[in-house]
């Protein structure tokens, strides 16, 4: 296993999440675009509780016990869920107005998120939040460990995991072994795909899109070790940042703030002093740290409610946009070019028939700014 | 194995051609790669209960013109898999070992047929993991699936190169045989493979 000289990681704070899959589509429109991706999020954002995508992935095995590799399922694409379109046409513009908006080729029954908002509990206390993923670039990748062709690896600057398409024959047992699952499959290149943390564009000082698009302001970027940092202090100073099930052994490198809940309420309608998500359930998903990191916030919080100064609060309100990417807050707009006809890079992302037009029309700036030009 | 010597290659390249019917057969048995040898060790987990690599034997038979080198594989394969696979080794150089998949000084090339309408591949070997695109060698592949058994043709020109197996008439030289039953889950070093080399007199 490779030996990364620094780890940048991403911290999301799962209190200003509203759900609102702007990280989704902006990921979806910069990367995952062409033929063979049609059923492809590398960032995907599930109401929990909740199956998640793809559906159940919890319960389909992989990464390590006691360091040993776990045997683990490959979902399949009704995990997934199929790609379909709605009846937009009809319903907007059909003259139709009673019409209600359905898929136009079958009657999906699954796919990313269909379990929106569903969440637990019972009225009046029922609850859920978001939980919005993306591939955790762990320490010990189970995924990279699981391919017998050497085709995964950890960016030695920067310890982003990225697939090697060149390597990769599409055996997947990398999208079996990951106990996120991940992976995605191309049909079309015969080669397994996924998140890649958007690396040409820290290359160019530019944060992930799905960071710089979040409206919530949910996800700080940045390195692991950089002990000035919002994610070093989030995550071990202050230890308010969590990896999702930690118990998988890979060592995450996106961090989760959990979420503090609203009071239940008893019969009579009064507080009850309980948290509405329970402990139990938070645990089950960020491991034995909750309780402390609630608390922590919970506290933190009050201190500012009755006028303190508190660092921590100050870090996740994070008033200046920039604050959430450190190192990478350039402008895609001015950031260098990126240099997408580079033969010498084994890692083909880019559409090469769409990048040769790009080039041609000075546009390959493109690639690199969000999709909504912010 | 005798390579039978023929005149013209080309009504040889359909698998169900009765021109077949005349030629020796010769079954190989195959064995699973054992589990030991699996590269990682997630794949040693997931398999160590699952059996893989029961295809008992592959029959051979092979033909040569002045320019192509043909061989007609088949075997029981119960049902039709989009990932049914069949490869054919041979040495490049050396004294490589089948089972290892070769080595830096004695490498192997293998055709690679799989039943997803893809052309036969090419590759070159150095060792378990390492294999990469092959040189150019004029690959083609015809299959024929019916009542549970794979027929397939396998083709490719005569003649050698740095990173092509020696095939020159007169020069015997080892063949080895691979099949992967895609029902059954199997790729890469999950398959049925010859136990070692066979003899192959052009
Ligand atoms: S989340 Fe899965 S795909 Fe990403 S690095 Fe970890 S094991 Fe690999
Ligand atoms: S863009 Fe931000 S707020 Fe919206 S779903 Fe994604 S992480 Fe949550």
């Amino acid at each position: 296993m490779s030996v990364n000289q620094r780890q940048v990681a991403m911290v999301m704070d799962l209190n200003k999440c509203i759900g609102c899959q702007t990280c989704t589509v902006a990921c979806k429109t910069l990367w995952t675009r062409n033929e063979g991706q049609e059923h492809m999020l590398f960032n995907t954002v599930n109401t929990a509780p909740g199956a998640g995508t793809p559906r159940n992935f919890e319960q389909m095995g992989g990464g390590f016990r006691n360091g040993k590799a776990q045997s683990g399922q490959l979902p399949t694409m009704a995990d997934w869920g199929e790609k379909f379109e709605l009846n937009f046409d009809e319903v907007f513009y059909g003259g139709e107005s009673d019409m209600p908006l359905n898929a136009k080729t079958g009657e999906p029954d699954w796919s990313a998120n269909w379990d929106e908002d569903v969440g637990a509990g019972e009225y009046p206390n029922s609850y859920y939040f978001y939980l919005p993923r993306i591939c955790n670039h762990c320490t010990h990748p189970a995924c990279m460990a699981a391919c017998p062709r050497k085709a995964i690896e950890k960016r030695e600057e920067d310890g982003v995991v990225l697939i090697n398409e060149d390597r990769c024959r599409g055996y997947q047992f990398c999208a079996e072994a990951c106990p996120y699952k991940k992976i995605y499959f191309n049909e079309q290149k015969g080669v397994s795909q996924k998140c890649i943390f958007c690396f040409p564009r820290l290359d160019e000082g530019v944060a992930n899109a799905c960071a710089r698009q979040c409206p919530g302001r949910v996800r700080f970027v940045g390195y692991l070790d950089d002990e000035e940092g919002p994610i070093h202090k989030l995550v071990y100073k202050y230890k308010v940042a969590l990896p999702l099930h930690p118990e998988y052994e890979t060592g995450p490198n996106v961090f989760y703030v959990p979420p503090l809940s609203p009071e239940m309420i008893d019969d009579q309608g009064n507080p009850t002093g309980q948290d509405r998500i329970p402990l139990s359930y938070l645990e089950s998903l960020f491991g034995d740290g909750v309780k402390e990191a609630l608390d922590l916030l919970k506290s933190e919080r009050a201190i500012t409610q009755t006028g303190g100064e508190s660092e921590l609060m100050d870090l996740l309100i994070s008033r200046k946009w920039q604050d959430l990417f450190g190192p990478f807050s350039k402008h895609p707009r001015d950031a260098e070019r990126l240099r997408i006809t580079d033969a010498a890079d084994p890692i083909k992302m880019f559409d090469p028939q769409l990048a040769t037009t790009a080039v041609e029309e000075e546009t390959q700036i493109v690639r690199l700014i969000d999709p909504a030009n912010s | 194995m005798q390579v039978q010597s023929i005149k013209q290659l080309d009504p040889w390249r359909d698998p169900k051609a009765d021109l077949w019917r005349g030629v020796e057969v010769e079954s190989v048995p195959l064995m699973a790669t054992p589990l030991p040898m699996q590269p990682t060790e997630y794949i040693r987990e997931k398999w160590k209960e699952k059996p893989y690599g029961q295809t008992p034997s592959v029959d051979v038979q092979v033909v040569r013109d002045e320019r192509e080198i043909a061989f007609h594989l088949s075997w029981f394969s119960g049902s039709k898999h989009g990932k049914d696979a069949a490869a054919i080794a041979l040495p490049v150089k050396g004294n490589p070992i089948l089972v290892m998949m070769g080595s830096r000084t004695d490498p192997i090339h293998f055709l690679h047929w799989r039943n997803d309408g893809k052309p036969v591949r090419s590759t070159f070997s150095e060792g378990i993991g390492s294999t990469r695109p092959g040189a150019e060698v004029l690959p083609g592949a015809e299959a024929h699936w019916s009542d549970g058994r794979w027929r397939l043709v396998i083709t490719r020109a005569l003649g050698r190169d740095a990173e092509v197996a020696p095939l020159i008439p007169g020069q015997p030289t080892k063949v080895g045989f691979a099949i992967w039953n895609g029902a059954n889950d199997e790729r890469a070093g999950l398959k049925a493979f010859s136990i070692d080399w066979k003899e192959l007199h052009l």
